[in-house]
Order: structure tokens, then C-alpha cells, then sequence
């Protein structure tokens, strides 16, 4: 049988995963700290019929072999974590970040997360906490006659007290860096789980070694860029055709043959 | 019996291959660092008849090689610290079980070990320090390590941090990427997994080739191009079906009539 039609198989599949990993990435266009993902392919093994470096009937050697691929095959799907755009919204507890940084979250299993999302709420015990409920580490205490609440390019959280004219600081964000963060693991609700890819979490201050500085009444929008998303789209809407071509050429010709 | 539908059939064969290959082509369309495959035909003689009165050719046609098409893929934007593209005559070196491997495909991640691998996991190799004599030289990222900046040159470097995330000096060299470049008797071959064989000790290639962090390198394969052999072959080996059924025809005709005159 020819082995094109297989091999276009493949191509298909390829070209499917693409489309799903598309259209994940617009489904999320309007996600705060959503990071967009990206399919990673491979060739297959290769069938060698004749060696580069062999002899011809005439003892010559050829410097040029035959080898027919076989396809393709998906390696992995990635992170990609370029910077959101940054969009203002005015209230005082949206935090974006500008850098590389992750805000630290506690999951109720006691494992730490991070995440990009910095739309953080005051949960009834006056924490810090995502828009999720889950508190931030380390954990910052808003006391409840706050009238305002400032957080400093650096992390420096302090509130006014109703009636003072004096600012109190309550604590300092930290932020996670990593060494590769296209190896952390998206666990869905915009948080990221670190793998042994992504390297081990850097703990720092806002502003320094790269971490990123902080932006309050500002919220970082998914890097979807729907123009990409759509030249991607149709990119792997055509490459998808061409392999389909190939399937209808062989298919021809298999029963041209049989015919 | 006619000799000329051997050639035909000969031609039907080398047209699916060249199917094969263009199959191939347009499955990894999206294949970071592949490279586009081109079959070359090539007319085989065969002495038919050489005894006979009158000695006969028949031509064949075979595929005499696949080469691939050593041309840049369009670089892609990613801006992640690890995706790197190679600009010009260059090759990354990996360490495979089967010996050194070298690939275009410059998507790499940091393994439990802080070894920087390929995505399938196999360790990127450094700049050895006798080129000539290649030992497996492997980069390690250590623990505690910053963010990672990438010089055209292939040197990775990254700022040492501390425990509690402090900066404990400025950025620091971690290692070099070992860049290569092939000669034209070296037998650079493919092996799949978008990884590349050589017969020949390469050379170095630190004044040919470019790295550009943040950016991936995408396959060569034209689409307008692929369509196009696709076309070719599917519309040749037509013609070569029916030069088949011609000399079918003439056959049976030749049986039929000449024995029944007979």
C-alpha cells in the first residue's frame, strides 16, 4: 500500500492538535493572565533504502542517499509567556505584572501555584486572596477599617486607616521567577504548577532581578493576539487541505492501479 | 512482449515515491527545524536483448536520491528564554544513545538535573574545548539561576540568586551552545525526530551561524511547491497507467489477431 496515505495521516492529526490548541487559546482571548499555548512536532523515523556514503553498481560512491519519511508526530504543548497587554481598570485591588514574575498562590491541599492573574479580592478574614478565594503567599492582612489600600511598583502593600492621614504598611508581594516557564504545567484556572522543565521557583521582591514590577488598578489580558490565532488558523486549516490532497492523489492512484 | 511497459511501470514506482515524499513534506508542514525533502530520477539501462539480432535497451526510471533542502525556515517569534533559532550555516549538537546527533530545532527545556535538553529529553551539547577531539561537554543550569539570556555566539548565561531570591552578583556565563557546520562529503542524513547524522567530524561554526533567542525556526516546506509535485505525481503516474494499458492492449491485439491468423 503507499505509505502516503498514512504519512498524510499523520500530517492531519498534526493539523488537528493545532486547531485545538487554536482555538483554546481564542476561547481564553478575554482571560486575565491567560498565557497563550503551542503544539511542538517532530519527523518521524525515516525508512532508508540506500545509505548516503554507498557504492553504485559502478563502485562509485553516492553522496547522496534515499530515505522516505513517514510523518510527523506531537512531541509536547508549551506555554508561551510572552506579556500581556495591560489594561486599566481603576480598582485599587487589580495588580498587573510587568516581567517575568508569578504571584505565589496556597491551594487548599497546601501546595503552592502560580499565576498571572492578579485580580485579587479581601475575603471576610481581610486576606489577600484570588478571584478564586485562594490566599496569596505570603499572606497579607487588610485590616477591615481600611479606607484605601496602596500597593507600590515594588510590593509594598500599605492602608490608610479611616480617619488617619497616615499610610501603615501591611506587607510586601513576592514574586516567583523560573528559569524556563514554558516547562510549567498549566493546571487550568489560570494557574501554573511548576515541572521539573520549568526549573525551581526564584522567590523575590517585586523589581528586582528580573522579577517584574507591580502596576495596581491595572490587569494584564491574556497574549493572545487574535491576528496570529487566525493566521495560525488558517495556516493549519491549509496545511490540513494539502495532506487531504495527498490522501485524494493516492487514493487515485491506488485505484488506478486496481482498476 | 512489449519491453516499453517496464519503463512504464518503472516510472508508476518512482511517481510513488515521489508521493511518499511529498507526503512527508506537507505532514511537517509545522515542524519546527524540519527540512523539505527533493527526489532526483534518475534513466537506468538494461540490456534486454543483447544476444538478440538486434540488441534492445529498456530505459528505466528510479529514484536515484532524496536530498534535503538545506534552505532557513521563516524564524517564528515565541519569546520564551529557551526557544532558539539558528541564523545561517549551523547545526546544535544533542547527545543521543546512538552517538551525536545534530538538529535545527532549537526548542529546549531544563531537565530534573538542571541539564538543558531537547523536548524529547535528550542533553544539548556545549562547546567542547578541543574541537577536533569532541568530548560530550553538557550544559547545566544551576538551581539557582534567574533569568537566562542567550548571545548570538551561543553563550548562555544566567544571574545567580540566593535562597531567598536575592541577586548574589551580576549575570554570569553557565556555558556554549557547541555550534557545527558540515562539508559536502560529511553524509549529513536524517534520522527522524528532526534530528540530523554525519559521517565527518564537523567543524566549528561559531562565525557562520547566528542563535536568536525568543525566536524558533520553522520547517522550509513550501505549500505552493508541494502541491505542485503533488500534482505532478498524481497526473505522471496517471500517464504512465495508461502507457501501461496501451501496451496491454497492443499485447492482447498482437495474441489475438497475429494468433489468429496463424
Amino acid at each position: 500500500m503507499f505509505r502516503a496515505l498514512t504519512t498524510a495521516a499523520t500530517g492531519m492529526e498534526a493539523q488537528q492538535t493545532r486547531i485545538d490548541t487554536t482555538a483554546h487559546n481564542m476561547a481564553n482571548v478575554n482571560t486575565t493572565g491567560f498565557k497563550r499555548a503551542r503544539a511542538e512536532f517532530q519527523d518521524l523515523l525515516y525508512d532508508t533504502q540506500r545509505n548516503p556514503g554507498g557504492q553504485n553498481g559502478n563502485g562509485a560512491t553516492l553522496p547522496v542517499g534515499i530515505q522516505i519519511g513517514q510523518g510527523t508526530r506531537l512531541v509536547g504543548t508549551m506555554q508561551m509567556h510572552q506579556q500581556g497587554s495591560l489594561a486599566q481598570t481603576g480598582n485599587p485591588m487589580d495588580l498587573a505584572i510587568e516581567g517575568r514574575g508569578f504571584f505565589q498562590v496556597t491551594q487548599p491541599n497546601g501546595e503552592t501555584t502560580f499565576t498571572r492573574a492578579g485580580n485579587l479580592k479581601v475575603d471576610d478574614q481581610g486576606q489577600l486572596v484570588t478571584v478564586d478565594g485562594l490566599p496569596l503567599e505570603p499572606l497579607i492582612t487588610i485590616p477591615p477599617d481600611a479606607a484605601s489600600v496602596t500597593v507600590t511598583a515594588d510590593g509594598i502593600v500599605s492602608v490608610t486607616v479611616a480617619g488617619d492621614t497616615q499610610s501603615q504598611e501591611v506587607g510586601q508581594l513576592l514574586l516567583a521567577t523560573f528559569p524556563n516557564p514554558a516547562g510549567l504545567e498549566a493546571i487550568g484556572r489560570s494557574q501554573f504548577r511548576p515541572t521539573t522543565a520549568s526549573g525551581i521557583a526564584l522567590v523575590g521582591p517585586p523589581g528586582q532581578d528580573g522579577t517584574g514590577t507591580l502596576s495596581q488598578g491595572f490587569l494584564e489580558g491574556s497574549n493572545v493576539e487574535v491576528v496570529n490565532e487566525m493566521i495560525d488558523l488558517i495556516t493549519s486549516q491549509r496545511a490540513y487541505e494539502v495532506n487531504q490532497k495527498v490522501i485524494e492523489a493516492s487514493d487515485e492512484m491506488l485505484q488506478r492501479t486496481t482498476r | 512482449m512489449s519491453h516499453g511497459i517496464w519503463s512504464a511501470t518503472s516510472g508508476a514506482v518512482a511517481q510513488e515515491r515521489s508521493l511518499d515524499t511529498v507526503a512527508n513534506n506537507v505532514a511537517n508542514a509545522t515542524t519546527t527545524g524540519y527540512r523539505a525533502d527533493r527526489v532526483a530520477f534518475r534513466e537506468f539501462l538494461s540490456r534486454a536483448a543483447a544476444d538478440g539480432p538486434a540488441p534492445e535497451d529498456i530505459r528505466y526510471t528510479a529514484v536515484d536520491e532524496i536530498v534535503f533542502d538545506d534552505q532557513s525556515g521563516r524564524l517564528q517569534q515565541t519569546g520564551n528564554p529557551l526557544d532558539l533559532a539558528l541564523e545561517g550555516d549551523g547545526w546544535f549538537a544533542v547527545e543521543a544513545p546512538e552517538g551525536v546527533r545534530f538538529t535545527r530545532a532549537g526548542s529546549f527545556v531544563i531537565a530534573p538535573d538542571g541539564t538543558l535538553t531537547t523536548v524529547d529529553g535528550l542533553p544539548v551539547m556545549g562547546r567542547p574545548a578541543d574541537p577536533a577531539n569532541p568530548t560530550p561537554v553538557r550544559i547545566r543550569i544551576p538551581d539557582s539561576t534567574g533569568p537566562l539570556t542567550v548571545d548570538a555566539d551561543g553563550t548562555i548565561s544566567g544571574t545567580l540568586v540566593d535562597a531567598n531570591g536575592v541577586q548574589t552578583g551580576g549575570a554570569q556565563r553557565i556555558g556554549q551552545f557547541r555550534l557545527v557546520r558540515f562539508g559536502e562529503g560529511d553524509g549529513l542524513r536524517k534520522e527522524g525526530h528532526t534530528r540530523f547524522v554525519a559521517d565527518g567530524v564537523p567543524e566549528e561554526a561559531y562565525d557562520t551561524v547566528a542563535v536568536r533567542q525568543g525566536f524558533l525556526e520553522g520547517a522550509n516546506v513550501n505549500a505552493v511547491a508541494g502541491m505542485h509535485e503533488l500534482i505532478t505525481a498524481s497526473r505522471s503516474f496517471e500517464a504512465f497507467q495508461k502507457v501501461i494499458d496501451s501496451f496491454r492492449e497492443i499485447d492482447q491485439r498482437t495474441a489475438r489477431e497475429v494468433g489468429s491468423r496463424s
